[in-house]
C-alpha cells in the first residue's frame, strides 16, 4: 500500500478533485501544475506513485517522466499518465519514457483508486 | 581657265567633301544622326551610278539606243524586292554583325576561312579595275575640260588621278577608320556619299534640261531632228547586233539585278551601313525615281550629241561635256564635270573601303594572325586600324597600276560590265545562303572557283589579250592549244551571244551547277546547318533553334575570354560588353569560372564586328577546341534527324504538360495528407480540451454522489466548479461548431453597411463592467467623426473586437500602474486601419506565430489559466480573412501587443 501521491496537472479543478479524493482515501498527497515544478516536487517530497498529465506547460508530461526516470533509484516510484488525448502513440511514448500505466480522461473514481492499488 | 585654277578647284572639291564628311561625324558624335532616313539611304544606294554611268549611259545610248536600259532595269525590278530581300540580308548583317559580303557568305557557310579568301580575291580582281575606270575618267574628264577649255593640250599635266587616289585613301583612311568595330555606322563617309549622289543628279539634270530645252525645244523638236538625221531608226530598236537580242537583255537585266545587291559596295551600303530596316521599303521607291530621273535625259542628250557632232569625231561617251562646252557654256560643263567627278569618288571611296575591309579581315589578318604568338603584347585595335589603312592603301595602288598599265592603252568601257560578271559569280553562295538551307561549304568553294575560272578565261583574259598583255592572240581566233571548242569568246562552240553575256552564261551556269551538285551529294557540317538555320531563322523572323550537340568544347575559364575582348576593345568597352552580357543572361562569371556556351557565341559575334567572321573564328579557336565535325556519318545523321527532333520536341512538350500535371496531382495530394494531419490535429485538440473539464465535473459529482464521503463543507465548492466547467464546456462545443462553419464558409456572412466606429463604441461599452474590473482604461481614437460606411458582417465583426479586447483586458499587466488599451480607427481610401494596442504583458516572440492557431494557449505563469477555449483568435482571423482583410500582430514582452487589422470596404461578392 502506497501512500505518497504526486499529482502534476495544470488544471487546477483536475488536481483539486484528486487531492480531495485520495486524501479521503488517506493517501499523503502533493500537487504541481506543470512539469518543472512538478520535477521539483518530486525531487524533495519523493512520492512511491506519481500521477502526471501530458499536455503541460513548462516542462511536459513525456519530458517530466523522462526526466524522472534518467536517475537510476528513481525507478523506485510508479508513474501513472493521466491522459486526455487517449491516443495509441501518447501511449506508446509513454510507455517508452517510462510510465507503468494509463488512465484516460475522464475517469471514474474507482478507475483511478485502483490504479494505485 | 588655267590648268591650276581647276585643279585648285578639284582639290577645293575634295576637300569640302572632307568637311562634309566631317560635320556629320561631328552630328553623330552629338547624337544626331544625318544618315538616319530613308532618302539618304536611297541615296547612298546610287553610288551604284558610278561615273561609268554617268558619262557612259550617254555613250552606251548614243551607240546602241536603248542598250543603256538593262544596266538600271535590273536594280529596278529587284527594287520590287526590298522590302523582303533587304530587310532580311539587313537583319542578317546586324545579328550576326557582318562588315561585308566576303563575311555574309563565309559566316553562312560555318565561318569558313578559305571561303572568305575566294570571295575576297573574287571581289579584289572584279573591283579593282573597275575603281581604275573611275580614275581614269575623273582624269579624262579633266583633261577633255581643260584642253577644251585652252584649246590646246598642257605641257605638264598634273597627275588628277593620282592626286585623287592618294585624296580617296586619305579620306577613307580618316572617315572608315576609326572605329574598330567595322559593322558600326560609318556616318561621315556614308553622308559624303549621299551628297555625292545627290550632287551627280544635279549636274545630270542640268545637262538633260540644258539639252533638251535650251539647246533643243524640248523632246518633240530633239526626236523630229534625229529623225531628220537618220539617227533615231538604228537606235530605238532591241535587235541591234552589238547588244540587243532578247536573250542578251534577259541576261543583262539578270547581271545588273544581281549585281546591285552583290557589288561588295552596294553590299555594304544596303546590309552594314543601313541604320533602320523599315528605310528599305521608302528608300526602293525614292531609288527607282532617281534612276528614272537620270533615265529620262539620257536619249535626248545622246540625240542632241549625235546631231550636234555628227561628222565630226567626237567620243559618245564625252557628249554630256562636249555639249555645253561646244556652246560656250563652260560654266555647266563644269558643274556636269563635278557631277561625273561625284559619281566617280562616291564609287571609289566605297568601293575602296568595302574591298579593304574584305582584304583585312579575310587575308592580312588571319596571316597576321599566324605569325604573332600569344600574350606578346601587341595592341590589337591598333593593328587591325593598321591593317584596315593599309589594306586601303594596297587597294589605291592596285587601282593606279592597273590605270596607268592596262587602262592606258585599253578602252575602259567594257570593265564595268566585265566586273559584274565577275562579281556576280558571289550570286548563288549569296543567294543559296538565304534561301537554299542545303547549300554547303564544299559547294561554294567548288562553284566559286570554277565561276571565276571561267570568268577569268571568257572575259578577263581576252580583255588582257586585246590590250596587249598576252601578245598570244590567237586563243581568241583558235581557242587554247588551237583547240576550237576552247575559245574565250565561243566556249564549246557557242557563238552569236554578246561577249558579256557569253562569259555570264557559262561562268554562272558552271558555278551554280557545281553549287547545286556538290551540295546536293555531300554533307554540310554541323556548324553550317546551324548557321543555315540561323540565317533563315532571321529572315522568317524566328528564333532560331541551335543544335549545341556539337559544341563538344574545352571548358574555358571566363578570364581568357575575357582577355580577348580586352586586347580587342580595351578594357573599359570590354567591361561595358560582358557587363551588357551578364546582365541580359542574368549571369556573373568570376575569373575562373567556365564560361557558358552563348558566352562564346556572344564573343565571337563581337568580334566578327572587328575581324570578320572567319578571323573571329580563328581567334576563338585558339582558346577553344571545338570537336571536329566533319566526320561525315555523324553529320549526315544529324541532318536527317532535324525532323526527328522537331517531332521529339512535340512529345517533349506533351510529356512536360504531363509533368505539370504530375507535380499538381502530386502538390494537391500532399495538400490533403496536410489537411488530413490538420484535422487529426484538430480532433485530437477538441478531444483533449473537452475532456479536461468533463475529467473534473466527473471526478467531483462522483464523489459528491458517494455516500461514504462526508463533503459537506465543499459540497458547495464542488457543485461551483461543476457548473462552471460545464459551461466551458458548452461555450468550448460552440466555438468549435462555429470556427468549423467558418472553416467550411457554410456559414454565410450578413452584410450590412454599418458604420464601423459607432460599432467599436458599442462594443467598448459592452466591455465595459470587465475593465473596469482590472482597472483598464479603453479609449478609441478617431480620425475623423464621419466615416464612410463599410460593407460587414457586424456580429462577426463584433466578435473580432470582443475577443481581441478581452485577450487584452485578460493579460493586462499588473505591474503597471495605469493598464489601458487604444483602439485607433484610421480611413483609407477603400479600407480601414484599425490598430488596437495594450500596455498588457505582451507575448513572447516565440509564440507570436502561433496565437492565431486552433486551441494556442499561452503559457500562462498565473496560477489559474487563462479562461478560453483557444480559438479567439483562430476565428477571429478568419472572420477578417472572410472579409478579405488581414490581421497582424507585433509584441514585446512586458511592453505591450498591437494588433493591426486591414477591413477592405468592400468585399469582393464571390468570396462572402
Amino acid at each position: 500500500m502506497y501512500s505518497k501521491v504526486l499529482i502534476v496537472d495544470d488544471d487546477p479543478n483536475i488536481v483539486l478533485a484528486i487531492k480531495t479524493l485520495l486524501k479521503l482515501h488517506t493517501y499523503d498527497v502533493e500537487s504541481a501544475s506543470n512539469g518543472l515544478e512538478g520535477y521539483q516536487k518530486f525531487l524533495d517530497y519523493k512520492p512511491e506513485i506519481v500521477l502526471v498529465d501530458i499536455m503541460m506547460p513548462k516542462l511536459n508530461g513525456h519530458e517530466m517522466v523522462k526526466k524522472i526516470r534518467s536517475k537510476e533509484h528513481h525507478f523506485l516510484s510508479k508513474i501513472i499518465y493521466l491522459t486526455a488525448k487517449g491516443m495509441e502513440q501518447d501511449k506508446r511514448e509513454g510507455y517508452a519514457k517510462g510510465a507503468d500505466d494509463f488512465i484516460v480522461k475522464p475517469f471514474s473514481n474507482e478507475e483511478l483508486l485502483d490504479s494505485l492499488k | 581657265m588655267s590648268l591650276w585654277l581647276l585643279f585648285g578647284l578639284c582639290l577645293f572639291y575634295l576637300l569640302f567633301l572632307f568637311g562634309i564628311a566631317y560635320y556629320a561625324e561631328r552630328k553623330s558624335l552629338l547624337g544626331k544622326s544625318l544618315i538616319n532616313n530613308p532618302l539618304v539611304y536611297a541615296l547612298s544606294l546610287t553610288t551604284y551610278c558610278t561615273a561609268w554611268t554617268f558619262y557612259g549611259s550617254v555613250g552606251k545610248a548614243a551607240t546602241t539606243g536603248i542598250g543603256f536600259l538593262p544596266t538600271y532595269l535590273g536594280p529596278v525590278i529587284l527594287a520590287g524586292f526590298w522590302f523582303i530581300l533587304f530587310r532580311w540580308v539587313i537583319r542578317i548583317c546586324k545579328i550576326q554583325r557582318i562588315t561585308s559580303i566576303a563575311d555574309f557568305i563565309a559566316s553562312r557557310y560555318g565561318s569558313s576561312t578559305p571561303i572568305g579568301v575566294l570571295v575576297s580575291i573574287v571581289s579584289i580582281l572584279a573591283i579593282v579595275p573597275y575603281i581604275s575606270l573611275q580614275l581614269k575618267a575623273i582624269s579624262q574628264s579633266f583633261d577633255i575640260l581643260y584642253n577644251n577649255f585652252n584649246n590646246s593640250e598642257a605641257v605638264i599635266q598634273p597627275n588628277t588621278g593620282l592626286v585623287t587616289a592618294i585624296l580617296m585613301s586619305l579620306f577613307i583612311i580618316i572617315f572608315g577608320t576609326r572605329k574598330i568595330d567595322a559593322s558600326e555606322r560609318q556616318e561621315g563617309m556614308v553622308f559624303a556619299i549621299a551628297f555625292e549622289a545627290m550632287l551627280k543628279l544635279v549636274a545630270f539634270l542640268a545637262i538633260g534640261i540644258y539639252v533638251t530645252f535650251w539647246v533643243y525645244d524640248g523632246f518633240g523638236d530633239i526626236f523630229e531632228k534625229a529623225n531628220e538625221a537618220l539617227i533615231l531608226e538604228r537606235l530605238t530598236s532591241v535587235s541591234d547586233s552589238s547588244i540587243g537580242g532578247y536573250w542578251d537583255w534577259f541576261m543583262l537585266i539578270n547581271l545588273s539585278f544581281f549585281a546591285f545587291m552583290l557589288l561588295p559596295r552596294q553590299f555594304y551600303l544596303i546590309g552594314v551601313q543601313n541604320t533602320d530596316e523599315s528605310h528599305s521599303s521608302s528608300a526602293a521607291w525614292l531609288f527607282s525615281l532617281y534612276l528614272l530621273i537620270i533615265n529620262v535625259f539620257i536619249i535626248p542628250i545622246a540625240l542632241g550629241g549625235l546631231i550636234a557632232f555628227q561628222g565630226s569625231n567626237v567620243n559618245a561617251d564625252t557628249f554630256v561635256l562636249m555639249l555645253p562646252i561646244s556652246n560656250g557654256d563652260y560654266i555647266l560643263s563644269l558643274v556636269v564635270f563635278f557631277g561625273g567627278f561625284a559619281a566617280a569618288t562616291g564609287m571609289i571611296i566605297s568601293s575602296a573601303y568595302a574591298i579593304s575591309m574584305m582584304l583585312t579581315n579575310n587575308i592580312l589578318l588571319p596571316i597576321t594572325l599566324k605569325f604573332i604568338k600569344e600574350d606578346m603584347g601587341y595592341n590589337f585595335p591598333r593593328m587591325i586600324l593598321l591593317l584596315r589603312r593599309v589594306s586601303i592603301v594596297l587597294i589605291m595602288i592596285l587601282s593606279y597600276i592597273f590605270l596607268v598599265t592596262v587602262g592606258r592603252d585599253y578602252p575602259l568601257v567594257e570593265i564595268g560590265l566585265i566586273s559584274f560578271v565577275g562579281i556576280v559569280q558571289l550570286a548563288p553562295s549569296f543567294f543559296g545562303a538565304i534561301l537554299w538551307k542545303r547549300g554547303n561549304k564544299k559547294g561554294v568553294i567548288t562553284g566559286l572557283i570554277i565561276g571565276t575560272l571561267l570568268w577569268l578565261f571568257t572575259l578577263v583574259l581576252p580583255t588582257m589579250i586585246r590590250a596587249n598583255i598576252f601578245l598570244d592572240i590567237d586563243i581568241l581566233s583558235d581557242g587554247v592549244l588551237g583547240l576550237g571548242i576552247f575559245r574565250p569568246y565561243a566556249l564549246f562552240g557557242f557563238m552569236g551571244m554578246n561577249n558579256i553575256v557569253h562569259g555570264m552564261f557559262w561562268s554562272l551556269l558552271m558555278n551554280s551547277a557545281a553549287y547545286f551538285i556538290i551540295s546536293v551529294y555531300t554533307n554540310p557540317t554541323l556548324e553550317e546547318i546551324e548557321k543555315a538555320s540561323e540565317f533563315s531563322a532571321i529572315g522568317n523572323n524566328l528564333v532560331s533553334d541551335r543544335i549545341l550537340l556539337n559544341q563538344n568544347m574545352n571548358s574555358i575559364p571566363f578570364i581568357k575570354i575575357k582577355q580577348l575582348l580586352v586586347k580587342f576593345f580595351g578594357l573599359e568597352d570590354a567591361n561595358k560588353l560582358i557587363t551588357q552580357y551578364q546582365d541580359d543572361y542574368k549571369i556573373k562569371f568570376k575569373p575562373y569560372d567556365k564560361v557558358t556556351i552563348s558566352f562564346i557565341d556572344y564573343t565571337e559575334n563581337l568580334l566578327t564586328g572587328v575581324v570578320g567572321s572567319a578571323t573571329s573564328r580563328i581567334l576563338i579557336s585558339k582558346i577553344v577546341k571545338r570537336k571536329n565535325l566533319e566526320e561525315g556519318e555523324i553529320i549526315k545523321a544529324v541532318s536527317e534527324t532535324r525532323d526527328i527532333i522537331s517531332h521529339s520536341k512535340e512529345l517533349e512538350a506533351k510529356s512536360k504538360e504531363l509533368e505539370v500535371t504530375t507535380a499538381q496531382l502530386q502538390h494537391a495530394n500532399e495538400r490533403l495528407k496536410e489537411l488530413d494531419e490538420m484535422k487529426d490535429n484538430f480532433i485530437a485538440s477538441i478531444s483533449h480540451e473537452l475532456r479536461t473539464p468533463l475529467t473534473s465535473i466527473r471526478a467531483f459529482a462522483e464523489m459528491l454522489n458517494n455516500k461514504n464521503y462526508d463533503l459537506e463543507d465543499q459540497k458547495e465548492e464542488f457543485l461551483n466548479i461543476i457548473v462552471n466547467e460545464s459551461t466551458r464546456l458548452s461555450c468550448l462545443i460552440n466555438d468549435i461548431l462555429y470556427f468549423e462553419k467558418l472553416v467550411q464558409k457554410k456559414n454565410d456572412l450578413l452584410i450590412v453597411q454599418s458604420n464601423l466606429y459607432e460599432l467599436t463604441d458599442k462594443v467598448v461599452r459592452s466591455l465595459k463592467p470587465q475593465s473596469d474590473k482590472v482597472d483598464v482604461l479603453i479609449t478609441v481614437i478617431k480620425e475623423n467623426e464621419n466615416p464612410s460606411l463599410i460593407f460587414l458582417d457586424e456580429d462577426k465583426i463584433k466578435q473580432v473586437f470582443i475577443n481581441l479586447l478581452n485577450n487584452a483586458i485578460k493579460f493586462n499587466d499588473e505591474k503597471k500602474s495605469k493598464k489601458y488599451i487604444q483602439i485607433d480607427l484610421n480611413e483609407q481610401e477603400e479600407s480601414f486601419e484599425i490598430k488596437i494596442f495594450d500596455n498588457g504583458i505582451g507575448i513572447p516572440e516565440s509564440e507570436l506565430e502561433k496565437i492565431f492557431k486552433e486551441f494556442y494557449q499561452i503559457e500562462s505563469d498565473k496560477e489559474n489559466k487563462p479562461y478560453g477555449s483557444g480559438l479567439g483568435l483562430a476565428i477571429s482571423k478568419k472572420i477578417i480573412e472572410l472579409h478579405d482583410g488581414s490581421i497582424h500582430v507585433k509584441s514585446q514582452i512586458n511592453e505591450g501587443t498591437e494588433f493591426f487589422i486591414h477591413l477592405p470596404k468592400k468585399i469582393d461578392n464571390n468570396l462572402a
